[in-house]
């Protein structure tokens, strides 16, 4: 089962400072989501509410057509996990999974107990006891093996080591492909993950600035490399991202599509096009251009 | 694995045909599911479809319905042709501009191109 | 893929009542050791008969888990609910879930309290000392299991949910609201023991304002009143409350 996300003129205040700014967006469900944002941008904010740990200041969030908070049937399907985890530092990793098992209706044991294989857990250790990576490896275990229908890391795996998240990309697309439901994911681990995105939302300072499918929003940049007038005379009209000059050379990089004049045009005048890398088109959208905008 | 060139299912949807033109999917023979595509490459499943589906509008892979996708009779034959096209315009075309460039007269061009031949042919 | 679930109020009890076994269980061997050894100690050294004569040690020792449950009162929300709320329960429900288990730990501490009372007056008849209880009651002699029952049910009830609203103050508020509502939240337990005309407060209403002790029922309406709005105000001060990143 799938559900579906719709957020409306969302907005979340800290006392004076607003941390979530009208965001409106619909997920279908049943994909990967990727919600990159830089550090302050109100991702973990945005998450929350869906999540119900917060409530929002204004505006509507609806999962499966039902306002999520303090809403027993929406709540016990989506499961948030973060890296520090919310359960007391006292308690052990067969206590986590234990109170986990009771609370997710769809609680997979067996797979939990796959996974904790997986990251060698050691289950008699308290939380305080373990490693930053063994608590991200928990978390995750705990995100998978509940099978909840929307399923939320929030930059859950960052303290695992390199082949350690490498095998959660790996288990997470396996468990998608078995069993399909909502993921949402955080990250600035673009290169890495970015793959994984079937749609990308973007974050600034509690802005939604994009949300697009990750293959064309892929599409829709563009570097641009040449003598400086004809790039000029190129990049007019176009959304510049960025530009860097070398001598005579600039590279510039735009968002948008390249009308087929335009292709031809560079192709004759002997310009360099090149693709946008995901990570690329992320730095260039939430750069700070100096003037606190 | 991917270098971001192009779109991901564009990538694949080349690497099927690759594999299509080497020989190495036959006619007829099943192509692995968008699933297999997605866990080997670890890419989104979506992704992997949309790379099937552009073969499947091209003409070159046909769907069974419960089964999966697999290769059509005349792939080959067309992928062959199709690349031969692209071959003078952008392989051809591309060295011939880059030898004006620098002052390559095409007699030496046609001269190396008689050597390799020779050497081929011994 | 269904499983057989509890219902998430009752899941939380039973969550509950598993982390704190231990505890409770260690409490009482510790306290009931210590009172045995009291007992034994003042069995040898007693200066007088006399001195023993006419008091129940038992009645006093109520305070110790009183203090206990308030003790782990406080404890629950900052440590629990964060938990729950993370693993797609509802504030409501963790709610009724802390209701009902302090419900069942104040009944069995309830218990362990009336099983003391005719052990005491066993003790004391072999000893030839006669037992009076020094305090107000809602029962009379050490024999009405029911009143001493149900006095002390409602008794830790009322401590551990003052203990309970100190922790969800603290929970909801900064922390010196927080001290401002934990001077607030001491009334439940002291509305219990005026509802009840028993103990501190009980005592105070009798001897100085001289207040007479209503009838039975009207003390067991009260009582459930007030537990009622212990329960009420926690919902209160956490129905809506955020659960924040853990500071670590």
């Amino acid at each position: 089962m799938t559900l579906g996300i719709e957020v409306k003129s969302l907005q979340l205040n800290y006392g004076s400072f607003r941390a979530i700014k009208d965001v409106s967006f619909t997920l279908a469900g049943g994909k990967i989501y990727g919600l990159l944002g830089r550090n302050g941008s109100g991702k973990t904010s945005l998450l929350s509410i869906l999540a119900s740990f917060r409530e929002q200041t204004s505006g509507v969030v609806a999962i499966g057509g039902e306002a999520p908070f303090e809403n027993a049937k929406i709540m016990e399907q989506v499961c948030f996990i973060q890296e520090s985890g919310y359960m007391q530092d006292s308690t052990s990793v067969a206590d986590v999974l234990r109170l986990s098992e009771s609370c997710w209706p769809n609680w997979d044991r067996e797979y939990a107990a796959r996974l904790i294989q997986l990251y060698e857990l050691p289950l008699k250790k308290r939380l305080s006891a373990l490693s930053r990576g063994m608590k991200s490896a928990l978390g995750v275990t705990v995100g998978l093996a509940s099978r909840a229908p929307v399923t939320i890391f929030d930059e859950a795996y960052l303290g695992m080591d390199a082949p350690s998240r490498y095998a959660f990309y790996e288990e997470l697309l396996q468990d998608y492909m078995e069993t399909p439901r909502t993921f949402i994911l955080s990250t600035h681990l673009i290169e890495e993950i970015g793959t994984l995105f079937e749609e990308v939302l973007i974050l600034d300072q509690g802005h939604l600035i994009m949300h697009e499918e990750t293959d064309a929003l892929r599409s829709r940049g563009a570097t641009i490399t040449g003598p400086d007038e004809v790039v000029d005379r190129l990049t007019e009209g176009l959304t510049v991202l960025g530009e860097q000059q070398l001598g005579r050379t600039k590279s510039v990089t735009v968002f948008g599509e390249l009308t087929k004049e335009q292709r031809k045009l560079a192709l004759a005048e002997g310009i360099e096009l090149g693709p946008v890398s995901l990570q690329d088109l992320f730095v260039h959208l939430t750069k700070r251009r100096g003037d606190g905008q | 694995m991917f270098d971001d060139r192009s779109p991901i299912y564009q990538q694949i949807a080349d690497k099927i045909k690759d594999d299509i033109v080497r020989g190495l999917l036959q006619e007829d023979e099943q192509v692995m599911s968008t699933n297999q595509f997605a866990a080997f490459y670890r890419i989104n499943p979506a992704t992997a479809a949309k790379g099937f589906h552009l073969l499947t509008e091209e003409g070159i892979l046909y769907k069974k319905r419960g089964i999966g996708m697999f290769v059509s009779g005349e792939a080959r034959q067309s992928l062959i042709q199709n690349r031969r096209e692209r071959f003078f315009e952008e392989v051809v075309d591309q060295m011939l501009a880059e030898a004006d460039k620098i002052g390559v007269p095409i007699s030496e061009i046609i001269g190396r191109i008689e050597k390799a031949n020779r050497r081929n042919e011994a | 893929m269904t499983r057989k679930r509890r219902h998430p109020a009752h899941n939380v009890t039973h969550q509950l009542l598993f982390t704190y076994r231990w505890t409770f269980i260690v409490y009482w061997i510790v306290f009931i050791a210590i009172f045995i050894g009291i007992a034994v100690v003042l069995n040898h050294l007693a200066p007088s008969k006399e001195a023993m004569d006419s008091q129940s040690v038992w009645e006093g020792a109520a305070n110790s888990p009183k203090v206990f449950l308030m003790v782990i009162g406080i404890l629950l929300t900052p440590l629990s609910l964060a938990s729950f709320v993370s693993s797609g329960v509802t504030r409501k429900h963790f709610i009724m879930g802390i209701g009902f288990f302090m419900m069942v730990m104040s009944a069995i501490f309830a218990f362990v309290m009336v099983a003391g009372y005719p052990i005491e007056q066993m003790i004391y008849d072999k000893n030839g000392w006669s037992l009076a209880l020094n305090n107000p009651h809602i029962f009379t002699s050490s024999d009405q299991l029911i009143g001493i029952f149900f006095e002390y049910f409602f008794l830790f009830f009322a401590y551990f949910g003052s203990g309970w609203m100190i922790g969800s103050g603290f929970t909801r508020f900064q922390w010196q609201i927080g001290i401002i509502i934990s001077v607030v939240a001491l009334l439940p337990a002291m509305a219990m023991e005026v509802v009840l005309s028993s103990d501190w407060m009980g005592s105070l209403m009798q001897s100085v304002f001289e207040v007479e002790r209503s009838p039975l029922a009207a003390v067991i309406v009260l009582a459930i009143i007030v537990m009622a709005s212990i329960i009420g105000l926690n919902y209160l001060l956490i129905r809506r409350v955020a659960i924040k990143k853990k500071v670590v």
